[in-house]
């Protein structure tokens, strides 16, 4: 496994986790009415800015518990720090299929605002529009680095 | 990624007393993945890495590198 290739990996398993973390935390607190209201806009607004802090720490420490892991099983300190030609193509791949995704989740949510759908959905939508984006991304990635494709 | 430039590198490997993928991969300066995407015929290569490689083997690139008309 390349150095490209831990990176992806742990940015699927990271991206994974954060997703899991928002639907959980939106869900529930959408049941328990945390965001009805008029300060419910507000309310869904700091969630999500602390679940980017929480995505970012989660980054860190499983890029940490990674790290370890590849060294107990490959007892290699880590793979050399090289990020060829093809990893710089595959990365563009990825976020070509990125922004795609993204885009169209985006229209998507414009289209279900359009339609009559509640403004708090659409805001949903929009977030889930850059989650999609970014896991599509990565499994792009990946697939591209291991060469399925 | 896929390309229609066909190569002689497992073969010329082999003669250079079995040179590994990982040690044509150090010469060049690129990743084991790299060297063996090019070698199945996965990646495109640039005509620069492609220059390194026939370089890595002391042959002309004509010697490893054949385009295949589609």
């Amino acid at each position: 496994m390349s150095f490209e290739e831990r990176n992806t990996f742990t940015a699927i398993l990271t991206d994974l986790l954060v997703i899991g973390l928002f639907v959980w935390q939106l869900t529930s607190r959408t049941q328990l009415g945390a965001f009805d209201g008029p300060d419910g806009f507000t309310h869904w607004a700091q969630l999500v800015l602390v679940m980017i802090g929480v995505s970012i720490l989660a980054s860190i420490g499983l890029t940490i518990l990674i790290t370890i892991a590849f060294r107990l099983f490959t007892g290699k300190a880590t793979p050399p720090h090289l990020v060829d030609e093809r990893d710089h193509l595959i990365r563009l791949r990825g976020t070509q299929v990125a922004l795609l995704l993204a885009s169209a989740v985006f229209v998507a949510a414009l289209i279900a605002l359009a339609l009559g759908c509640s403004l708090f959905l659409t805001l949903n939508l929009m977030l889930a529009a850059f989650a999609v984006g970014t896991i599509g991304g990565s499994l792009t990635r990946f697939v591209l680095q291991r060469g399925w494709v | 990624m896929a390309t229609q430039v066909t190569n002689t590198i497992r073969r010329l490997r082999f003669d250079a007393d079995e040179m590994t993928q990982a040690d044509l991969a150090a010469r060049v300066g690129v990743t084991r993945q790299t060297i063996i995407a090019i070698e199945a015929g996965k990646y495109s290569l640039s005509l620069e890495l492609a220059f390194r490689i026939a370089d890595a083997f002391g042959k002309p690139l004509e010697q490893v590198f054949t385009y295949q008309r589609p």
